[in-house]
């Protein structure tokens, strides 16, 4: 299970911003976890006799074991479709994915996800919302609740097992989603813009303490914001996406040291790679400068 | 004079209520009071109007006269009062127990929903109180035809609740349960069936109260005993105490029942996940 973070390259504020001197996105160590060939989706078109929309044009991608792949996009550039392509939740309309060796087809239930909304059960509380993940697989609710509890403690919120969903705060409930979300050990965990609906410190709080869970249990991690600073911040790859038709613009090696502080956002290496993002959305005419 | 003999019925007064009265916490006391004190001082303006506009006893009986009449005649109305009340349980029961399995069939078989779901809806267009005197030609005078007119009445609000509470889980839920691995019936029992109860137990309640009305208009119809028998019989007799003393006991063994809905919801739904009591609502 050891995996090779790329070195530090290049000394911090070294580089000129406005120049694009990147490493070019280079062949690391990694091994592929999560292999995507030729992968694409189409949808039938709303219009009359329009054919299909095409959600995701063709692409290849692999995600490396113990990998944390950020993807970044505006929304409708379909990287929720992406996400529920590799949870096998949708069918792609070519090409293949497979995950560990095996290939997807239909719910692939060996994973972990969270969404943006968090999706806990309101008559149960915090505690038998994440046993949830157990009694659905029809597994024993009294083996997983020590691990249960443990990881209510590892999210901070040991105290709050007998709360009901209405009775937490937003922050509090997603955490509640991602200690579900982990409860079976997936080896791979998917997450559709899970703070997106939380306030701006709520949010940076989650994804500090996200990254220090993620390194300390370092499983596969598939992160979908369409928040370019944390996409960098927790990435170790950035998938940059454009939309209409959906696609892979770019991806780019997150080259910073970890654990990361929230101070890494100020410095000047950090910010190349935000700009970097945000130059490939002006290419593509995602953002218009004036 | 007249409002202290109805202060004198408030349950605080009664040793036994106090006492009950004393497990209770203060604020839960002050949410009770609100709507017993309404009740009463409906029933003191109803006094005082009565007396004030010398209202004929014909036409409407002062709630003394109505008491004192359900007082001295307890025996007959505790007599009438079982036949109508086995009427309301046993159709109310099978109205339960039929529509929460239809709304489930309904909500889980595209064909029943296509095929079944019409014609209940179009059935429901049918004057239920007009085919009562059908029913009664079928099964006669007996309990089976009030019984079926108490469940025709009252199955219907059940069964589209549970169809309505079924349907309304949010997509992105049942995709959770689908990458969690879970079939269709695990799907079911922990997050479809638990999530319809709030919808199904309001149907119920609506259910009960139908179950009254349906009680009542088969004994309207073809009846020898019964609350709703003795009312139109009082009704025959210019005997308008004796109607509104029907009426009351109606209410009160409506009450009664809605909260025993009410109650059995407690050991379905977590207190936590109740929203306050709703003791002013049950008494429409």
């Amino acid at each position: 299970m050891a995996i090779t973070l790329p070195r530090v390259t290049h000394a911090m504020g070294v580089a000129e911003p406005a120049e694009n001197n990147f490493p070019p996105a280079r062949d690391t160590t990694r091994v592929p976890f999560v292999t995507l060939k030729k992968v694409s989706k189409a949808f039938p078109s709303r219009q009359r006799g329009g054919g299909e929309t095409e959600a995701l044009r063709p692409f290849d991608a692999e995600i490396g074991q113990g990998e944390f792949l950020s993807i970044v996009g505006p929304s409708g550039c379909g990287k929720s479709t992406l996400l529920s392509l590799i949870a096998g939740l949708q069918t792609a309309s070519s090409g293949e994915i497979s995950i560990g060796g095996r290939v997807v087809s239909g719910p692939y239930s060996d994973i972990g996800i969270v969404f943006q909304k968090d999706l806990l059960l309101p008559w149960r509380t915090a505690l038998d919302n994440v046993l949830i993940q157990a009694e659905a697989r029809g597994l024993s609710r009294k083996v997983f609740e020590p691990y249960a509890r443990e990881l209510l403690n590892l999210v901070g919120l040991s105290g709050f097992e007998r709360f009901y969903p209405h009775e937490l705060s937003g922050g509090m409930r997603q955490r509640v989603g991602i200690a579900r979300a982990v409860l079976h050990k997936p080896p791979l965990l998917l997450l559709d813009e899970p703070f997106a609906s939380l306030d701006a410190i709520t949010r940076d709080q989650l994804a500090l303490d996200f990254q220090s869970f993620w390194q300390d249990e370092q499983r596969t991690v598939v992160f979908i914001t369409h928040n370019i600073a944390e996409a960098v911040f927790l990435g170790d790859r950035v998938m940059v996406m454009t939309a209409r038709p959906g696609q892979i613009a770019e991806v780019i090696e997150i080259d910073l040291p970890r654990p990361r502080p929230l101070a890494i956002r100020d410095t000047q290496n950090f910010t190349r790679y935000t700009a970097r993002v945000r130059e490939v959305f002006e290419q593509h005419g995602i953002l218009r400068g004036h | 004079m007249r409002q202290s003999k109805v202060e004198r019925a408030t349950p605080s007064d009664n040793p036994i209520s106090l006492a009950i009265m004393d497990g209770l916490s203060g604020e839960k006391l002050a949410k009770m009071a609100y709507p017993i004190g309404a009740i009463l001082a409906t029933f003191g303006v109803w006094q005082w109007a009565v007396h004030y506009f010398a209202i004929p006893r014909l036409i409407l009986p002062a709630p003394s006269e109505i008491f004192a009449d359900l007082f001295y005649k307890w025996n007959i109305y505790f007599d009438f009062m079982q036949p109508t009340l086995s009427v309301i349980i046993v159709g109310f029961i099978v109205a339960a127990v039929s529509g929460i399995a239809l709304g489930m069939l309904v909500s889980f078989s595209p064909l029943a929903n296509r095929t079944l779901y019409p014609l209940m809806v179009s059935s429901q267009m049918v004057p239920k109180v007009a085919i009562a005197p059908v029913f009664i030609i079928w099964f006669g005078t007996g309990i089976t035809a009030k019984v079926l007119i108490s469940f025709l009445i009252a199955f219907f609000p059940i069964m589209i609740s549970t169809m309505v509470g079924l349907e309304s889980i949010e997509p992105d839920m049942v995709k959770l349960f689908r990458s969690m691995g879970a079939g269709p019936l695990r799907t079911f029992f922990k997050l479809r069936l638990p999530g319809a109860l709030p919808n199904i137990f309001a149907g119920l309640k609506i259910g009960m109260s139908m179950a009254v009305v349906g009680a009542v208009v088969g004994e309207f119809v073809a009846a020898d005993r019964g609350l709703g028998y003795y009312l139109i019989y009082a009704n025959g007799q210019l005997d308008t105490v004796g109607v509104f003393s029907s009426l009351m006991l109606l209410t009160a063994l409506g009450v009664a029942l809605y909260y025993l809905v009410e109650l059995s919801q407690r050991l379905f739904i977590p207190t936590a996940l109740i929203k306050g009591g709703d003791l002013s609502r049950a008494t429409m």
